[in-house]
């Protein structure tokens, strides 16, 4: 599943280490979403999308469109 | 904008002070080395406690590294779950070919399979109960 947490990140400045922290992860869970080697559970991607004050669908791209 | 998201609790550092997992190991250690030493055999006993050792102490020190961090943090993250239960589930099968592989081979050689077999039936028995009470919780 492709998302943009890379891009809304890096839009905020923000490190992978301290995303991690707000959302009670750890900094390689983040980094392997980003890499979408690993696909969150959905209250995980609502957490998520709310951080960066987004919709999930805005966040992740089921059907790989952006 | 950001919403205030709670302060995390899960860092490389807590798992380094977490070490849960080595202290179960050293205990684990302790019990069979003292189990070896009730039945005679100290020198057993003493390979037995000294290989918990070792393996307590990599668990200690290699905490900071995100595999063995993972293992032995005691609250994880979802992946973590995710890797933590696959991979519970692949032992598991590698166990049951085990168990399979080895009561057929008691079997050819003339014994009863025992005791693979009756290991195989309690983990069927254990898998089948486990199914049953999770398929009532969801």
């Amino acid at each position: 599943m492709q998302n943009e947490i890379r891009r809304l990140r890096g839009e905020q400045g923000l490190s992978q280490e301290r995303l991690a922290e707000a959302l009670d992860v750890s900094r390689q869970t983040v980094n392997s979403i980003e890499t979408e080697r690993y696909t969150p559970s959905l209250p995980l991607a609502i957490a998520l999308a709310r951080y960066f004050d987004k919709s999930v669908e805005e966040v992740f791209h089921a059907d790989g469109n952006a | 904008m950001q919403m205030a998201m709670p302060e995390s609790k899960f860092t490389a550092r807590r798992c380094f002070r977490a070490p849960w997992l080595p202290i179960w190991s050293l205990f684990l250690g302790i019990v069979f080395a003292t189990a070896s030493a009730i039945g005679g055999n100290l020198g057993n006993a003493a390979i037995t406690l000294a290989a918990f050792v070792v393996f307590s102490a990599f668990l200690y020190f290699g905490a900071r590294n995100e595999t063995i961090g993972g293992l032995a943090e005691p609250r994880r993250d979802e992946r973590w779950e995710m890797i933590n239960q696959r991979a519970t589930a692949f032992a598991g099968t590698v166990l049951v070919l085990i168990l399979v592989v080895g009561s057929i081979v008691g079997l050819v050689q003339g014994d009863d399979g025992s005791p693979y077999i009756e290991v195989l039936g309690a983990g069927a028995i254990a898998y089948f109960a486990g199914a049953l009470w999770l398929r009532s919780r969801s």
